[in-house]
């Protein structure tokens, strides 16, 4: 019986000689040939990647964009993708907000505006990742210059 | 529910325990005990109506991080039918703000490398500080 990479390797030759308009001839090698020269691989954990996180310059677009809609709030955002503590495929957003928007009767409602406009651009939901959120104020990062803020 | 509301009210006291720079580990303690304050008010709470009342504290035992990890998030992915909007997004909020926290407790408590600020651990717990649960 076939493994699934041999079918898939007689079905990419088949389809190769049928687009060069040939049909497949006597001296087509048959399928036990292929079986032999066909090397299979370990394909037993492959990684899944979103779209939405595979699709670098459009998640720069993005972000990009929500970073100005909330200009008056929020100073910079960064963001690393990488998986969260389950496992599963996630955004890390790095925000530094404004001083005024850090203090801390305003910082619950500005957080939460932030998280959604983000969440909203990058449409994190509608892909199945999740973002998550660590906010800074500006001289905070100022006073740490963390090399993982920038 | 007073467990859950006095660790809330000592993660706050403990994210501004210093009054100038603080130290990493009362920050680190404050997310941390943030978010037992939150895991255990969802236990309780989802215990609270046990008929028998002596195994309620055994059942809140039986529930794991990872697993109510897992159903916050398929809580946040879900698409309701015929939703009560605001059920919808006071549960919606609850699950985040659980995974949130559990993401920066297990970092808190893990990662040494990380240096955290007070805005950082302060807009957390701010997140559910206000949070209306009912019933809680």
């Amino acid at each position: 019986m076939s493994t699934l990479p041999q079918k898939r390797a007689l079905s990419r030759y088949r389809k190769r000689l049928n687009q060069r308009g040939k049909r497949l001839a006597g001296d087509a090698p048959d399928s036990a040939q292929i079986r032999a020269t066909v090397k299979t691989r370990d394909n037993g954990f492959v990684p899944y990647i979103p779209g939405v996180l595979a699709n670098t310059v459009k998640l720069d677009a993005n972000v990009n964009r929500a970073t100005r809609a909330l200009a008056g709030d929020v100073v910079h955002v960064y963001y690393e993708i990488g998986l969260d503590l389950i496992g599963n495929p996630s955004i890390f957003f790095k925000v530094v907000l404004t001083d005024q928007a850090s203090r801390p009767g305003k910082l619950r409602d500005v957080a939460q505006r932030v998280a959604l406009k983000l969440m909203n651009e990058v449409k994190t939901d509608q892909e199945g990742v999740h973002a998550y959120f660590n906010f800074r104020s500006r001289s905070e990062q100022e006073k740490m210059k963390d090399p993982t803020w920038v | 529910m007073r467990f859950p509301g006095h660790l809330l009210e000592q993660a706050s006291s403990l994210a501004n325990l210093e009054k100038g720079r603080p130290r990493q580990a009362s920050l680190r303690r404050a997310v941390s005990t943030a978010y037992y304050a939150l895991f255990h008010l969802l236990t309780t709470a989802a215990v609270a109506n046990w008929k028998t009342s002596r195994q309620r504290h055994a059942l809140a035992r039986v529930f794991e991080h990872a697993n109510m990890h897992e159903a916050c998030k398929k809580t946040n992915d879900k698409s309701f039918l015929n939703p009560n909007h605001a059920n919808v997004k006071h549960l919606k909020h609850i699950a985040n703000t659980f995974m949130q926290l559990q993401q920066h407790r297990h970092t808190a408590d893990y990662d040494n490398s990380k240096r955290w600020t007070r805005t950082e651990v302060l807009a957390p717990i701010s997140n559910w500080h206000k949070m209306p649960l009912k019933g809680g």
